[in-house]
């Protein structure tokens, strides 16, 4: 029972990492059907910054983070500016290719800038393990778990209660009546890039003192944050939460009662057999296409 | 007819350029660069009757290439089975993976096809990666020469022949296809699948045809790579590498056979001449993707090619 | 004969009855038109009939054979083709190669002797560009056989698909508004094309907006009003059916 509960905890931890990640990629493909496989490198410019602002200028992490939050989210908005619009009527694989080509430019940037080596944050409230019903919980876990609490309320919030979020809702669903109605749809794209960036970042930071952050953690975070939105269904912003939370939890069980060294395979597994029986995810729509 | 010029030409030339070109090298290690150019083209050859004729997208391809390459390296080394049997045991096990994930995964359109592809590259490299009384895990295992009955291919000028004429057969054969009833109805695809419907082109068949041929191609490329090197490391197998190929297929030029070796050359080639810039490769190659996809959306050939017959 | 037979067909998308309990034969040989109002569900019926849509409801027979569970590639290798409302031209191939693509159920397909490129393959791809540039002097397109898709005024696209749907030798040919966008010399030229298919051959229906055009071609007529049958007959037993007159014509009758 301990050990189910430990492995539980762990999933549920990384889980929310996944699930934040999985939440830009709704939020992005919501307001542009841009699938942003960069989505990754926010989250490893979240670590890595705060890391290098600690080292370099001294700031606590308190004031570092907010600023590596900031400069994710610039990075989020220089993209759309400078990768994605420019390709706005492309197609589809054009746009999978860009947006694939900007998270190698990214990583590259931040291999030159801030080098190969692995960089761990401090634990926010020490290490000390909590003992819930014989299974040693990290302080860290809750952190994490809280930080997804926080985003989902507060974007909660932002959609239903602010006139900017129901505009970036009424973008999604229906992009040209949204220009009709005289909502700027690029500032809308904008602010949604900047908004997954920062999420993205958010987790970058959390998880940082729990697994470490290095150049490329941002690949395989990133990828598995694309299933979390898919297995969710790629339209539903909260769909890609519960996702994200089932495929922690998945891959946590997986690791502790199978294989540790498979881990990584069980995600993909399980992305390919939504991918091949149910494409549209728990909570996704169904489109059909006008001839 | 009027196509068949420019076809043989292309074809000619490449023959005389690789028959000329060892007379340009100063030592072995450019012996060796031409190989694994050669070999890069021979899977964007492949690839690239997947993403530029036929319109779909891998993002998982050096999986089928290391596959091949493995599967050389382990029936070689660990069964002792003779080198060419394997290679050809290697792709038609390949081309049955393929075919078997491919009716599935094609029914995807866009992002989907791309994860899913992605998915099975990673879960290749994976495994391959764990399996290591098998494969020898990341450090990587040697490979025997490859060998026809007594004549064994060793050597890097020899080599430089055997994958010289290796890519001379693999761009006529793909030729071959582009210009023939199969490969119109591949870019009928493409083009627009409701209306290949209508004309009797049955989609879902031509798209997995085109992926078993492009994985083929990817399985023997790994083989005969295997074989040159002696060596073989879970790199081959990674998502990068994928992207590498995507990369020299965009940059040369999609729907171009002969952009295909390009863009494998160019790619290949470069770091090596930047040497010195090893850091910047991520950043150099992101950016190429960027700026290539933005720009010259048709990639370097086909967009050279249209500058030149405006021109005219 | 009847080429075509539709039985209680019937396609819903969600709450929307696009077509609903349609029944009528069109014979062999003749010019047939679908008209009706805006959303009347012509081109949902052209689809049910290519096999783009499944219907909720219903059956369609092809020359007496059902093919309500057949794939659209496998209707169209029993002689069924048509043109689209919004062009499926495929720009990224020459115009020439639109209308050989069109050939493709009668073209040599063997993967291996493709890939060597043997002589039954070369005589086959010649045989199909020939048929091909016959075809695109046949529907007026002969300045354009050396062009590429791409290049093609709007006018020439939609005789260009016409020459794809052609390609394939149909014994029905599905027209999807192949005037529309037309100025009245194109629209003029289209009339004598459809009359030289039909002509030759070739069962023609046409969905189609310009009354001028349909009144003057048509040997027969099925009228459809929110997605049902509401007349049938000549040209001029429509054209004075009241029920139609009230539900469409107006003063577009000429």
């Amino acid at each position: 029972m301990a050990e189910f509960l430990q492995f539980l905890v762990s999933g549920i931890t990384i889980g929310s990492i996944y699930a934040l990640v999985g939440l830009g990629f709704a939020m992005i493909y919501n307001a542009s059907n841009v699938i942003n496989f960069a989505q990754g490198e926010f989250v490893t410019i979240g670590g890595m910054a705060t890391v290098s602002l600690m080292a370099g200028t001294g700031l606590p992490l308190i004031l570092a983070a907010p600023v590596a939050i900031m400069i994710a989210a610039l990075v989020g908005l220089a993209l759309e500016k400078f990768a994605v619009e420019p390709a706005r009527n492309a197609d589809v694989i054009t746009l999978i290719i860009i947006t694939i080509g900007a998270s190698i430019f990214i990583r590259g940037g931040i291999e030159v800038l801030l080098g190969k080596d692995f960089h761990r944050l401090p634990a926010f409230s020490g290490d000390t393990p909590i003992m819930v019903g014989g299974a040693a919980i990290q302080p860290q876990s809750l952190w994490v778990i809280g930080a997804l609490v926080l985003v989902v309320v507060a974007l909660r919030w932002f959609f239903d209660r602010t006139r900017l979020g129901k505009a970036v809702l009424a973008t999604s669903h229906n992009r040209l009546a949204a220009q009709l109605v005289g909502i700027n749809v690029r500032t809308i794209l904008l602010i949604s890039f900047g908004l997954s960036a920062a999420v993205g970042a958010l987790a970058g930071i959390m998880t940082a003192p729990i697994t470490l952050t290095r150049y490329d953690v941002g690949v395989m975070l990133g990828l598995k944050g694309f299933s979390a939105a898919i297995l969710g269904g790629l339209g539903s912003s909260f769909g890609a939460v519960a996702g994200g939370l089932a495929l922690g939890v998945a891959e946590a069980m997986a690791a502790g009662y199978v294989s540790s060294a498979y881990k990584d395979v069980v995600a993909f597994i399980i992305i390919l057999g939504v991918l091949f029986f149910r494409p549209t995810g728990f909570f996704g729509g169904k489109g059909v296409e006008r001839v | 007819m009027r196509l068949l010029t420019p076809r043989m030409g292309g074809l000619l030339a490449l023959a005389v350029v690789i028959a000329v070109l060892p007379a340009f090298f100063p030592n072995k290690f450019y012996y060796d660069i031409a190989i694994k150019t050669g070999i890069n083209a021979i899977v964007c050859i492949g690839l690239n009757l997947l993403i530029g004729y036929a319109g779909q997208i891998s993002l998982g391809h050096a999986g089928f290439y290391a596959l091949g390459a493995y599967g050389s390296a382990v029936l070689t080394a660990r069964l002792g089975w003779p080198g060419p049997v394997a290679m050809v045991v290697g792709a038609a096990a390949v081309g049955l993976l393929a075919f078997v994930v491919a009716r599935p995964i094609l029914r995807l359109r866009g992002h989907y096809l791309a994860m899913a592809t992605l998915g099975l590259g990673i879960i290749v490299a994976i495994v391959i990666n764990r399996e290591i009384p098998l494969t020898g895990g990341p450090d990587g295992m040697t490979v025997p020469a490859l060998a026809f009955g007594d004549w064994r291919v060793t050597g890097t000028q020899t080599w430089y022949w055997v994958i010289g004429g290796a890519v001379l057969l693999a761009v006529w054969l793909a030729l071959n296809i582009v210009d023939s009833g199969v490969g119109r109805a591949l870019r009928a695809v493409h083009g627009s699948e409701v209306a290949a419907e209508t004309v009797g082109v049955d989609t879902t068949r031509y798209k997995v045809l085109v992926f078993v041929i492009s994985a083929v191609f990817a399985s023997l490329a790994g083989s005969l790579f295997v074989h040159a090197e002696r060596f073989v490391t879970p790199v081959e197998a990674d998502f990068l590498r994928s992207l590498e190929f995507v990369t020299m297929v965009v940059l040369g030029g999609m729907a171009s056979t002969f952009g295909a070796v390009v863009g494998a050359t160019i790619l290949t080639v470069l770091p090596q001449a930047l040497a010195g810039f090893q850091d910047y490769e991520h950043l150099a190659l992101g950016a190429i993707l960027m700026g290539i996809m933005i720009f010259l959306p048709k990639g370097l050939v086909p967009s050279l090619a249209a500058q030149w017959r405006r021109r005219r | 004969m009847n080429i075509l037979r539709i039985e209680g067909l019937a396609k819903k998308f969600g709450g929307v009855h696009a077509v609903e309990d349609l029944t009528f034969a069109l014979e062999a040989g003749r010019i047939h038109s679908i008209i009706g109002p805006n959303g009347a569900g012509k081109t949902t019926l052209f689809n049910l009939v290519s096999g783009v849509y499944t219907p909720t409801r219903g059956r369609i027979f092809f020359a007496d054979q059902d093919v309500t569970a057949l794939p659209p590639a496998q209707r169209a290798r029993l002689g069924l083709a048509r043109t689209f409302q919004n062009l499926q031209i495929f720009f990224n191939m020459s115009a020439l190669e639109n209308v050989m693509v069109g050939r493709h159920r009668h073209l040599d397909c063997r993967l291996l002797h493709s890939l060597l490129r043997l002589p039954a393959i070369v005589r086959s791809d010649q045989a199909a560009r020939a048929k091909a540039v016959e075809l695109m002097r046949f529907v007026g397109l002969e300045s354009y056989i050396d062009a590429d898709a791409d290049a093609m005024p709007y006018g020439g696209l939609k005789r260009l698909e016409i020459a794809r749907a052609l390609a394939a030798e149909p014994r029905l040919l599905l027209l999807d508004e192949p005037a529309a966008g037309l100025n009245p010399a194109e629209t003029r030229e289209i009339d004598e094309l459809i009359k030289r298919v039909a002509a030759a051959g070739t069962t023609v229906v046409l969905v189609e907006h310009d009354m001028k055009l349909v009144m003057g071609i048509s040997d027969h007529i099925v009228v459809l009003d929110y997605g049902r049958r509401l007349a049938e007959g000549s040209a001029a037993e429509v054209r004075a059916n009241p029920d139609v007159i009230r539900a469409y014509l107006g003063a577009s009758a000429a």
